[in-house]
């Protein structure tokens, strides 16, 4: 994931990964990312996703020109997809949390490869630590 | 309705469950895609 390789440009935030896999499953992804202060969590029931209402994506945004242009963004600054193995209509979200409990930034992905910027995130943090 | 933040969710990092208001703000939560 491109935002973990640039962490350090996201400080201070605390960074957590939501899957929809378990702990188990999970276990050897994290070991082998070798990061030791990010904080792994696991949805297996997705009660976390339905809750944020986030989106799943059918064949048709699997397809999706807008998907298609960000996929091939990827391949093309190196990045290579990961196999899924757990649910490959899952698009996930960003969100950042401020103190106080209140989400101050939530991105639903709307096609697979729609994640907000590291600019995008650094912004969001900063303006969400602030008292 | 049970607020998002506080649904307990499994840690893979530690033994335990951990809701993401338990968790030291600001806070950065990324869902793991397959490609991000």
């Amino acid at each position: 994931m491109q935002v973990l390789r640039h962490r350090d440009r996201i400080a201070p935030a605390t960074l957590a990964v939501v899957s929809h896999g378990t702990a188990p499953q999970l276990a050897p992804w994290l070991e082998r990312l070798g990061f030791e202060d990010l904080v792994v969590l696991a949805d297996p029931q997705r009660e976390l996703y339905a809750r944020l209402e986030l989106r799943t994506a059918r064949w048709r945004l699997l397809f999706d020109l807008r998907g298609a242009v960000l996929v091939i963004r990827s391949l093309l600054r190196g990045q290579r997809p990961e196999q899924p193995e757990q649910d490959y209509e899952q698009l996930g979200a960003d969100l950042v949390v401020a103190p106080g409990g209140r989400i101050a930034y939530l991105h639903r992905s709307k096609v697979p490869g729609d994640v907000p910027s590291i600019r995008r995130l650094r912004l969001e943090v900063a303006r969400a630590a602030e008292p | 309705m049970l607020d998002p933040l506080t649904i307990p969710l499994e840690r893979v990092d530690a033994p335990g469950t951990l809701a993401l208001a338990d968790l030291p703000a600001p806070t950065l939560v990324l869902f793991l895609r397959h490609l991000a």
